[in-house]
């Protein structure tokens, strides 16, 4: 988090991110959102502490047991617990998650500064290979990872970041172009300001409020995309849970064995929701046209 | 019995010719039954010329016919062929074919168009995969008469029938007028049905052939062409919007996946017939990568694996157990071998373990190699959910012994292709076939790097897979495919899991229709009522 | 503008070109397997495999390969499909209209309706229709397709009997797939436009023209909404983008012969030639709806000027 010696420097209030927090702490919505991730967080952390059960290991006498108080979430053609097993698979899925964007967020960022500040040559360049890969078959080039590299965690989280490339770089590039004519980086300039200076000092900053937002949707949309990358058969090693895997391998069992893939596909969409909510939050309180 | 067939042949042509009550009868037979059968079929289809490529999907033979077919009891009847003799020293086939059938183009089904088909099926050039047993072994073929031919083979083989029930038989004419690159397309036959509309990727529409009336009668109820107007086959693989269009009746035929059998059996609306296919699932090893070189360890892995527990958990009850290279539905299994095999041990699994020096150093409940170090068992398997669903099977019960199995994902080509290289550990996969000289194509010393997946071969092997593939006499033959797998068994280059099930599902509104013990659907007598 | 337009379709060739040698030196040099070993079929030889290789022309060096790829591409011939053994191009010709059906449908139907939510949401931000909106977006965002549309397969087609389950030959085959890659597009567009359009609604011109007294709605449409679009038209262009290339798990649920489905079999042949084709049509579709998008914008912002 910058600090407040620089917030001052970009003209801006001293207080702002105070007031962002302020703003958050009094969204009740988003608080709860954050004490439930948290929550969840923790019961993912302490999974062998939470079940007793193995998540991995066969129990053929307790398979296909719809949901009981022995078995909240019931058990699959394995006899595993699957409340174990989303308690377990929410490290894969998460880590696919958050990493993924966070990977894609470190490469994406200076390359969309880059491209909006400089302009000309650097800008043409950047755009043009963020074209290729958006024209690039996705498919393909999952298929192609997978066939090459095997398929694990590492190229799951390689492959989603890879295709968020393009959507980032160009989000960053946008608002950089909008906030490289204010007034405020204009007088920077002015003043005799470098290039590097103004850019982490005066434009990074304005592009955090957007960026945090992106990356909420971005973790939703990785852990999404996971499930999705499950259905064609490239996800994580089994039988390491996963919750996108753990769904696609249930839409078999939809009519006989429904909670196989209802319970995964609701935790999915809870954590979804919460990171939305905590995003929208997040955006409200980094806007300072939005009073707390 | 094929003299009496031509009989009745002869008989129904001039009763046509004179227009007269054969024709009457005919249409009354045909009376209220036609309709359009329509199936699902998940691989969507590859040319439907036969010297290029092998769609390995039944409705194929509804354009061409074969020389041979395999009547219910899985013995080989005539379908072309009238009759036929074997020479004394097993290398000659004669053939007297059927007179009177024709190709749709109108050209005859005589013997120069059967050498045609078979000189081409034995071009070293033909990538098919059907009939290229042929290429070595056909020396010439002799045309002794408009309807009859020799077959001059350069040794005996016993799966000659077999090899021959599987080709399809175009029309020479044709093909040559229309060319190689055409035919896949535009495709002449004269089998039941005739290709009326083919849409790539989507769809083939075939209609009745009116002319087909050489059908074998060990597998026809009645003369004269099938009762079905059209024969429809639609290239859709997800299984659950298969199964959806079965109920609502888009679909008239589909396999059934296991976990959904009761609810189709309940469904008062389908038909459900439930069987095993002649395929099996296996674990191979790489036999030429150390450590697998060691028979012991390959077999200590089959004593870790409870079949039936298998067949539970990863087929729902519905495959059986499976402990020989053969599964009971194809020829030449032999249910005493099952005596002699390994079966589920673990605590003897576990001493061989420890034995060759696979100690669980560390307490961690998996073993370390034999100089203690960590160790993984590589298993490549394919990504579709059955193999998926299989794999987790083994391992866990591969780690109840200690065994550290390591599930690799692959797509099905790269699987392939890393069986091919050589450097690979454990496969998943299966294979399926209706004849035991199966076994040749994977123990072969020249098919490592392609076939031979487990690189394993001996001498003694190949001696006894020659004598088994040269043995004519059923019954020495059996003795010779049982020394066969009894010398596979002892070896473990594979571990054999189980048999799977084949659960088909039919449209209640068809009527005469009937599974053939190879689980081919057999449609020639179906039909739907129709007005 | 037309010489901007014209300009961009000089530098798509370049792109394109570029895409499609990628693909074809990966195809050949580093994915494993190829189309002879899987004609080849489960028991052939070494030898066999390579008999086939020949024939197919993979004999030859990467490099020969491609230049004969390239005359051909050249003179607009793609070359003839390994798995099918018809030319690529009528293949695809017929496997696209297809995609483009459905895509053009669902994108059209799910943002139309995205936008409303949006709109509703953003105006009555933070109170309970604003707090239901998000919980639905995102429950529909969060729905993977395959899940949705065996859902709606169950309910439409096998319960309720309304609707075919598969296949192609009238609008009620559309409806189904359509339904199931508009409910994820609305949640997107409700999504952005909600976000956006509070952005918008805060800003400095709205306050204004909302101070010299222009009615509620008149500063809604003619001012919020205009400027709310521009981050909407870009990730409709994406998705327009994105399904034409690969709608494939729709596809695949509801037996579309669409180019996505004909993509995955193709891979799965390793049906060289065919891939190719799906590759340049992606990448060539890509191109024409970004310049689309791009001239969208020239009507919609008339601050974007091209140089």
């Amino acid at each position: 988090m910058p600090s407040a010696e620089l917030a001052g420097e970009r003209g801006r209030p001293d207080g702002l991110y105070q007031l962002a927090l302020l703003k958050f702490v009094r969204n009740r919505v988003a608080l709860f959102g954050l004490f439930c991730l948290l929550l969840m967080l923790l019961a993912i952390l302490f999974a062998p502490q939470v079940t007793p059960y193995d998540p991995i290991g066969k129990n053929t006498p307790e398979r296909n047991l719809a949901p009981s108080l022995l078995h909240p979430f019931g058990t699959d053609k394995l006899g595993r617990d699957i409340m174990s097993r989303v308690l377990f698979g929410g490290r894969v899925s998460l880590m696919v998650g958050f990493l993924s964007v966070g990977l894609a967020v470190v490469i994406s960022t200076p390359l969309g500064l880059i491209a909006g500040f400089f302009g000309g040559v650097a800008d043409n360049v950047i755009m043009r290979v963020m074209d290729l890969i958006l024209a690039f078959p996705g498919l393909i080039l999952a298929i192609f990872l997978v066939s090459l590299l095997g398929s694990n965690i590492t190229i799951v989280i390689i492959a989603i970041a890879f295709f968020s490339l393009p959507t980032f770089s160009r989000l960053i590039r946008g608002i950089t172009l909008s906030i490289r004519e204010m007034e405020y980086v204009v007088a920077a300039r002015g003043m005799g300001a470098g290039s590097l200076r103004i850019m982490f000092f005066h434009i990074l900053p304005g592009v955090l409020g957007p960026m945090i937002v992106l990356t909420t949707l971005g973790v939703s949309g990785a852990i999404v995309a996971g499930a999705s990358l499950s259905f064609l058969g490239l996800g994580v090693r089994p039988p390491t849970p996963e919750w996108g895997a753990m769904l696609a391998d249930g839409r078999n069992y939809l009519r006989t064995q429904w909670w196989i893939a209802v319970f995964p596909g609701m935790t999915i969409t809870l954590v979804v929701l919460i990171l939305n909510i905590i995003g929208d939050a997040l955006r409200d309180a980094l806007d300072p046209n939005v009073r707390a | 019995m094929y003299r009496l067939r031509n009989a009745v042949l002869l008989l129904l042509m001039i009763a046509l010719a004179m227009m007269s009550g054969a024709a009457l009868a005919q249409d009354d037979i045909m009376a209220g039954k036609g309709g359009r059968l329509v199936v699902a079929d998940a691989n969507s289809n590859t040319s439907f010329d036969p010297f290029v490529s092998s769609w390995h999907s039944w409705p194929h033979y509804a354009l061409y016919p074969t020389l041979f077919s395999r009547a219910l009891d899985m013995s080989y009847v005539g379908y072309l062929a009238d009759s036929w003799e074997v020479s004394e020293d097993s290398k000659s086939l004669t053939i007297h074919l059927i007179e009177g059938a024709t190709f749709t183009d109108g050209s005859p089904i005589d013997a120069e168009a059967l050498r045609w088909n078979l000189e081409k099926y034995a071009d070293p050039e033909s990538t098919a995969s059907t009939g290229r047993a042929l290429i070595t072994l056909l020396d010439n073929i002799e045309v002794m008469g408009d309807y009859s031919f020799t077959m001059h083979m350069n040794s005996p083989h016993a799966p000659l029938f077999f090899v021959l029930a599987g080709l399809e038989i175009v029309s020479p004419t044709a093909y040559e007028a229309i060319g190689p690159d055409d035919f896949g397309t535009n495709p002449v036959g004269g089998g039941p049905f005739i290709l009326k509309e083919l849409v790539t990727d989507n769809y083939a529409l075939f209609e009745r052939n009116p002319d087909f009336t050489w059908a074998p009668p060990e597998l026809y109820d009645h003369p004269g062409p099938v009762f079905l107007d059209e024969l429809q086959i639609l290239f859709i693989g997800e299984e659950q919007t298969v199964l959806a269009a079965l109920e609502t009746g888009e679909i008239s035929l589909a396999g059934i996946p296991t976990q959904n059998l009761a609810g189709a059996e309940a469904n008062p609306d389908i038909d459900v017939h439930v069987a095993k296919l002649s395929q099996i699932r296996y674990v191979g090893f790489n036999t030429s990568k150390d450590p697998w070189t060691n028979p012991d360890l390959r077999r200590a892995f089959a004593y870790a694996t409870d079949r039936q527990e298998f067949v539970t958990l990863a087929w729902d009850d519905l495959a059986d157990p499976l402990y020989q290279p053969l599964p009971p539905t194809i020829w030449g299994h032999n249910p005493d071998l099952n005596a002699i095999a390994p079966s589920f041990d673990p605590d003897k699994a576990s001493a061989m373990l420890d034995e060759l020096g696979y100690v669980d150093v560390d307490g961690d409940g998996l073993r370390e190699d034999p100089d203690g170090e960590s160790w993984t068992v590589p298993l490549a398997t394919a990504s579709p959910d059955e193999w998926l669903r299989q794999a987790e099977v083994l391992e866990a019960q591969w780690r109840a012994v200690g065994i550290p199995l390591q599930i690799d994902v692959l797509e099905f080509s790269a699987l392939i292709d890393l069986t091919t290289t050589g450097e690979h550990d454990l496969f998943l996969l299966l294979y399926g076939y209706q004849d035991p000289s199966i076994l040749t194509y994977f123990f072969d010393p020249e098919r490592k790097g392609g076939s031979n997946r487990a690189w394993f071969s001996t001498d003694e092997l190949t001696d006894l897979l020659v004598a088994a593939d040269s043995q004519l006499d059923p019954d020495l033959r059996y003795e010779a495919v049982t020394a066969v797998s009894e010398y596979i068994i002892e070896a473990s280059p594979w571990v054999y899991l189980a048999v799977p099930p084949a659960l088909t599902g039919v449209r209640a509104e068809l009527m005469g229709w009937s599974i053939h013990p190879d689980t081919s659907f057999l449609y020639w007598n179906a039909y739907f009522e129709v007005e | 503008m037309s010489q901007y337009i014209l300009r961009r379709i000089a530098i798509a060739f370049p792109l394109i070109l570029a895409v499609t040698t990628v693909v074809f030196v990966m195809l050949r040099v580093a994915l494993p397997g190829d189309p002879a070993q899987i004609m080849a079929g489960d028991r052939a030889s070494p030898e066999q495999i390579e008999i086939i290789r020949r024939k197919l022309g993979l004999d030859r060096p990467v490099i020969e390969q491609y230049l004969i790829f390239l005359r051909d591409f050249a003179q607009g011939d793609l070359g003839r499909s390994v798995k099918f053994r018809e030319p690529v191009m009528g293949v695809i010709a017929r496997a696209f209209p297809f995609t483009a059906t459905l895509t053009f449908l669902s994108v059209t139907v799910g943002t139309s309706i995205g936008l409303v939510i949006g709109v509703i949401t953003a105006v009555n931000q933070r109170t309970w229709i604003d707090n239901v909106g998000i919980v639905l977006t995102v429950f529909f965002f969060s729905i993977p397709t395959f899940w949705l549309g065996l859902m709606l397969i169950l309910i439409f087609s096998v319960g309720l009997r309304v609707l075919p389950v598969q296949g192609t030959g009238s609008w009620r085959h559309f409806v189904l797939p359509v339904a199931t890659l508009a409910v994820g597009q609305s949640a997107l567009i409700a999504r952005l436009t909600r976000s956006s359009m509070i952005e918008v609604l805060s800003a400095d011109y709205v306050r204004t023209a909302r101070a010299k007294g222009l009615a509620r709605r008149q500063v809604l449409v003619g001012h919020a909404l205009r400027n709310t679009l521009i981050p909407v038209i870009t990730v409709v262009g994406l998705s327009v983008g994105g399904l034409l290339g690969g709608a494939v798990i729709t596809e695949s649920i509801f037996g579309l012969p669409g180019v996505g489905r004909l993509a995955i079999d193709a891979i799965s042949n390793r049906d060289y030639p065919m891939i190719q084709g799906a590759v340049i049509l992606v990448a060539a579709s890509f191109v024409f709806v970004n310049l689309i998008v791009d001239i969208i914008y020239a009507f919609v912002d008339p601050r974007i000027r091209y140089a």
